[in-house]
């Protein structure tokens, strides 16, 4: 069970290794706002605000890059 | 091996290349602008570049979900309506691999120029495109006089010397 | 939001939760912002009260928290966005004292007697400078409550690969906090107490098709000072703690279903011996062009720090804590957010159950923490962008 949640992890390393060419005005599904890493920055701050409150493990990851890809 | 090398060097200069075209407004080799016929999006006749050969034209590369596309469409209008009469010209290709959202898009604005469709995507192959939104200003020889790689609020004031300045050209 | 984590006013420097200073909290985009927009969020925290069968002395009831939170994002010139986020909570409620052993051996609850009443006030502002295929942001913080007052600063930046499908981004912040514990009478408490953060992250994001995006990164954070819990009866941590995590994190739409498919996974460690897991999905799905239902999942699993008792008997020496925050427990969380997106303004709702327990960890847990928390969360708010 434990090792299985290592499973996603392992998932994105391997995807990382193999990419197709994604063409710059092929990012329209990647500019969605229901794509974006933090589609909520204001209701998730509080969510993690509430989770860090009330559990031993904290910290993470800021958010940069994919997505719309414009200048 | 040879073929691997070679490809490894296409590739590095694939990568340079957009990094070139990345950096905003810079001059290009005086260069014939790839010509291009296209539908117009609202299904009447479609425009061809060569059409337009003694005019100082602005191909702009655009897409609904691209903001600052949505800040440069608003902005170029102004220009070309007030620069329309001594001979430029916008045409503005979208993108959109929904037409339905650039149309749904559109309605929001009251654009005076051609806005046509690319299904096939050649057009931005041909001009290199490297992000969202590029735009090519064509003087009145037909070649390639500046590429405008982003847009931001204001950009059109800087656009509108340099159009001004090829307008006074003669072909 | 601020990066100061905070339990409770009652509770306040755990140290059992380190936040990320100011860094998670920046306005993101790939370019520089071209419109201002501005957001509000109203929050409704609500704990489950504890049942009498867990308490030995004092209150039952838990924390209930309203929180407004505000957000600022504008451009100031064409390579230059600022952020301003502020928010200004209340909460009440009763706290745990400490946890004592009932006639059976049972680990029961002695609770303060009355509910206590604090607010708490939080700004915080990034300034990102962005250039060619990257970006560069500065930001600063302050937290304060009654017995509480936290600064802090970050500095994060990202940079793309020049057909921007791959990202690198890295941050590092800075937090200085101080707790001065509201005193009662017969109770011993310190007057005022330090502890300073530095934590920091590096990160890869990488588009692998038009519909998939991944992140993949590490974390670390390093807290030195005062970490226990001035509020309770027998409270004694190490004065420094190191954390050490990673995160995958992954984007997938579906043009078929209109729908966006989020599965982000943590993992925790640090040298107080605790080790977590954390798991969390979340399904975007599009109803019509404007309206978006979100269930989301979460699961979390956590081990017991090492110093960590499960009553706070005087036969206990050296460092000693039965903070639940240090207790094994799992826990799942579930919700379901609505959203109504128009161009220029957009309105949300949310809902999430959370619910800790010994049973829901990954190992087997004997003796069950009874301060463990079940809560719910209401959010609705708006954005306006013009």
């Amino acid at each position: 069970m434990k090792k299985l949640l290592l499973l996603p992890f392992v998932l994105v390393l391997a995807a990382c290794t193999t990419t197709e060419s994604v063409q710059p005005w092929e990012r329209g599904q990647l500019a969605r706002t229901d794509m974006a890493w933090n589609t909520d920055p204001l209701h998730n701050a509080m969510r993690e605000h509430v989770y860090t409150s009330k559990e031993g493990a904290s910290g993470g990851l800021s958010t940069g890059g994919g997505g719309c890809g414009c200048y | 091996m040879m073929h691997k090398r070679l490809r490894r060097i296409r590739l590095h200069l694939l990568l340079i290349l957009p990094m070139l075209l990345g950096s905003i407004s810079f001059g290009l080799q005086a260069a014939p602008a790839p010509d291009f016929t296209l539908p117009r999006l609202d299904g009447s006749e479609s425009v061809s570049l060569a059409s337009l050969r003694g005019k100082v034209v602005y191909v702009d590369f655009w897409a609904s979900w691209c903001a600052p596309c949505t800040v440069a469409l608003p902005e170029m209008d102004k220009v070309r309506r007030d620069l329309h009469a001594r001979g430029f010209e916008v045409i503005a290709i979208n993108l959109d691999e929904s037409e339905a959202d650039a149309i749904r898009f559109l309605q929001r604005m009251n654009l005076s120029y051609p806005i046509v469709t690319d299904p096939a995507k050649s057009t931005p192959t041909a001009y290199k495109i490297a992000g969202m939104p590029t735009a090519f200003l064509i003087d009145r020889r037909g070649e390639l006089h500046s590429t405008h790689a982003g847009f931001r609020p204001g950009d059109s004031a800087k656009l509108r010397l340099t159009i001004e300045q090829l307008l006074q050209e003669t072909p | 939001m601020t990066t100061t984590k905070k339990r409770n006013p009652l509770a306040a420097l755990t140290g059992a939760a380190l936040a990320l200073p100011a860094i998670a909290q920046l306005a993101h985009a790939d370019s520089a912002p071209v419109k201002t927009e501005v957001g509000y969020r109203y929050s409704q925290y609500q704990e489950d009260d504890l049942s009498q069968s867990q308490i030995l002395i004092g209150s039952p009831e838990r924390y209930d928290v309203d929180n407004h939170a505000f957000r600022l994002v504008t451009p100031l010139n064409a390579q230059l966005g600022l952020t301003v986020d502020a928010s200004y909570e209340t909460m009440s409620g009763a706290s745990a004292y400490g946890v004592a052993e009932d006639a059976q051996g049972e680990p029961k609850l002695i609770m303060t007697g009355a509910s206590i009443d604090d607010r708490r006030n939080d700004v915080s502002a990034s300034l990102r400078h962005y250039r060619d295929n990257g970006s560069i942001a500065v930001s600063v913080g302050w937290s304060d409550e009654k017995d509480y007052t936290a600064y802090n600063a970050a500095l994060e930046a990202e940079q793309s690969s020049a057909d921007r499908l791959t990202t690198y981004s890295g941050g590092i912040g800075y937090s200085s906090d101080t707790i001065e514990p509201v005193q009662e009478a017969g109770i011993n408490r310190p007057d005022s107490e330090d502890k300073s953060t530095i934590n920091g992250f590096a990160a890869i994001t990488r588009i692998l098709s038009a519909s998939w995006q991944v992140q993949g990164g590490l974390f670390a954070g390093f807290n030195d000072g005062y970490l226990s819990d001035a509020y309770k009866a027998r409270d004694i941590r190490p004065d420094e703690r190191q954390s050490f995590g990673a995160m995958a994190r992954s984007r997938y739409f579906m043009p078929d279903l209109q729908a966006a498919l989020h599965a982000d996974y943590r993992y925790y460690s640090d040298d107080w011996g605790i080790q977590s897991h954390t798991l969390e999905f979340a399904w975007h799905q599009s109803l019509t062009k404007q309206l978006r239902l979100v269930p989301l999942l979460r699961y979390y699993s956590q081990s017991q720090a090492d110093f960590y008792v499960d009553n706070d008997s005087i036969s206990h020496t050296g460092d000693q804590s039965s903070d639940y925050r240090l207790s094994p427990f799992g826990a799942i969380a579930y919700g379901l957010g609505l959203v109504y997106e128009e161009t220029s303004w957009r309105l949300t709702a949310n809902v999430e159950r959370y619910d800790s327990e010994g049973d829901l960890a990954l190992e087997s847990v004997d003796r069950e923490n009874p301060m463990l928390v079940s809560y719910t969360l209401l959010a609705v708010g708006v954005d306006y962008r013009f």
